[in-house]
Formats: C-alpha cells, structure tokens, sequence
C-alpha cells in the first residue's frame, strides 16, 4: 500500500513539475539536492564545483521536465541526468580542472614543506588523502567510475544501480569488483610513487 | 605474507570482508612490517575523504539560486536550448564546408595547388622549345 502510495504522490509531483509548478519544483530540489551533490563530488571533489554543477544539473531537470516520459522512477530519471550533466562538466572543463588540481597539489605541497617535514616516509595528510583518492577515481573507466560512486557517495544498492544505469545485476557485481580492484592498485601505486 | 599480498586485501580488511584466516595473517605481517603499517592507515584515510563528502552541509539560498538562473535565462532560450544548440552547430558545419569549397575552388584556379607551379614551367619549357632562345633574347620583353 505504501509503495502504491508513493507511486501515487510521484505521479501527481510529476504532473505538477511538468505544468511549471514552482512549488513541485522546490520540492524536488529539497529531496534530492544533498544527492545530486554527492554525486558530483564523486566526480570532482571540490565542494564548489560540486555545487555549481548541482545547481547546473536541478536547472535541466526544470528545463526538460515536459519531456520526462515516465519509463522509469522519478528518482531514477534525476540520478541519471546527475550522472550524464557531472561527466560532460569534467569533459567540458578539462583543461581548467587539470589546472586546478596541479595548483592546489603545488599549493599544499608548499605549506606540506614549510611545516618542515622533510623525511621520505612521512604521514600522510589530509592533503595526500584527497589527492589520492582523486588520482585513484579518475583512472577508473568511466561505467566502472559510475558504478562506484553511485555505490560509496550515494550508498545505492546494487539493484537500484542496475537500474539507473540500464544493466543487469550482474553486470554491477562486475563493474564495482573491477573498480574495487582498480582503485587499490591506483591507490598502491600512488602511494609506492609520493609518500615512500 | 608478502606486501604484495598485503596491499591486496587492505580494502577488504578495512570492509570487513575477509575469514578469521586471512585477518590474522594480515594482523600478524603488520606487526612486523612498518610499511604495510602506515600504507594501512593511509588507505583508511583515503577512503574516509569519501566518508566527509557524503556530508552535504545546508543550503538554503541553493534553490534562489537556481531560480535566479532560470529567471534570468529568457523563457524561450531555455525551452529551446537543444534545438538552439543544434541550430548553431549546423551552422558552423555549413560555415565549414562552405568555407572548404571556396578555398578548392581557389586551389584549382593554379594559385594554391602544389602541382601548378610545375605546370607553368611544363607550359614556360614548352614554350621556349617552340620558339628558339635567340629568338626570345631578341623580342621585345622590356
């Protein structure tokens, strides 16, 4: 009954979004912001950007909400077009990015160096964390990228995965094995080549 | 156990995922080994950026904001922003091969080919071996 409910309230939240309703709109925007960002995060890291592309990715949903055809859960059509809008961001503003991650890695490396540690087996930092594990996410391929951040920002299961993405279970099993697998030797090698 | 192994399985350690076994074979190597020690903690640090991302503080100018864009953005570009895209990518198209088809028609009229300063000097040579050198010495081209 409550699944049937939920269809239901979908279903009206839908129709209204469609017509232009701003307040249907507001409501969405409450439900599935904190999502849509962590989504972005997955792609980018910094808050900001995560943000701007948020914000990017809530105007297309208002935009193309006439053309949402229904084929699939609301919920399923917005993590789609969250996944689809980051991807085409980072393409779009790869220069900028790459900029931007080779100046904040030289900024930290500057305060890491005039904190005054100067051993070649020091502890790693925050720093270090976040440029790790953006070093490690980047190199994944993109199907096995959207699985794992589908799975570790947003804690989807592997069915709602499965379907967001249009593949069986099985192929998700697969995707965030070899991602699990591609992420450790990233990581392994990242290590082995910065912080040893 | 190697670090090579050891690397291996620090996600599935730190996951819980692992037998009673293969825990302590992986406890017992960190007890002696310093490296996989610290790399340990590193991996546990790394995965623990993704632990503070899910955190998403609250906002509450973010939707303004979205309505500031939507506002500010004529109804009729947003409505028609695909096909305005589409639009304006056919025209660079068309611009390009437009642009392709004049700078051809330029090249065959002998200014821009590689091969038409070749063919002037087959036409020049022919021409001189028309007409004698002497007889060419002696006209009036001054």
């Amino acid at each position: 009954m409550n699944k049937l409910n939920q269809k239901r309230d979908e279903a009206i939240l839908v129709a209204a979004l469609k017509s232009g309703d701003r307040d249907a709109f507001s409501t969405i925007v409450t439900e599935y912001r904190e999502s849509v960002i962590r989504i972005c995060r997955g792609y980018v890291g910094s808050k900001e950007d995560a943000e701007d592309i948020a914000q990017e990715i809530f105007i297309e949903i208002y935009r193309s909400a006439a053309s949402f055809r229904g084929d699939s859960s609301l919920s399923t059509w917005i993590y789609r077009m969250a996944i689809n809008r980051a991807l085409n961001w980072v393409r779009d503003n790869r220069k900028k990015f790459r900029v931007y991650r080779s100046g904040m890695a030289e900024n930290e490396r500057v305060l890491e160096n005039s904190a005054g540690e100067n051993e070649g087996d020091a502890e790693s930092t925050n720093a270090d964390h976040r440029k790790a594990l953006r070093f490690a996410i980047d190199k994944l391929p993109s199907n096995q990228k959207r699985a794992f951040i589908l799975n570790k920002y947003e804690d989807l299961s592997y069915n709602e995965i499965a379907d967001i993405l249009g593949i069986s279970l099985s192929s998700v099993e697969s995707l965030l094995f070899r991602a699990k697998r591609n992420l450790q030797s990233s990581l392994s090698t990242y290590y082995k080549k910065n912080l040893l | 156990m190697k670090c090579a192994d050891s690397d291996k399985i620090v996600f599935d350690y730190i996951g819980g995922n692992l037998d009673e076994e293969k825990v302590k074979a992986f406890e017992s190597h960190l007890l002696v080994c310093s490296r996989c020690s610290r790399y340990l903690s590193f991996v546990k640090g790394t995965l623990s950026v993704i632990d503070e991302a899910r955190v998403v503080e609250p906002d509450p100018l973010f939707a303004g904001r979205i309505y500031k864009k939507i506002d500010s953005t004529p109804a009729f570009i947003l409505k028609h922003r695909r096909i305005i895209n589409i639009a304006a990518a056919a025209a660079v198209v068309i611009f390009a091969v437009f642009t392709g088809m004049n700078l051809a028609k330029f090249s065959s009229a002998g200014y821009l080919s590689p091969g038409s300063a070749i063919e002037s000097d087959i036409l020049f040579a022919d021409e001189m071996s028309i007409e004698p050198i002497e007889y060419y010495f002696l006209s009036d081209n001054d």
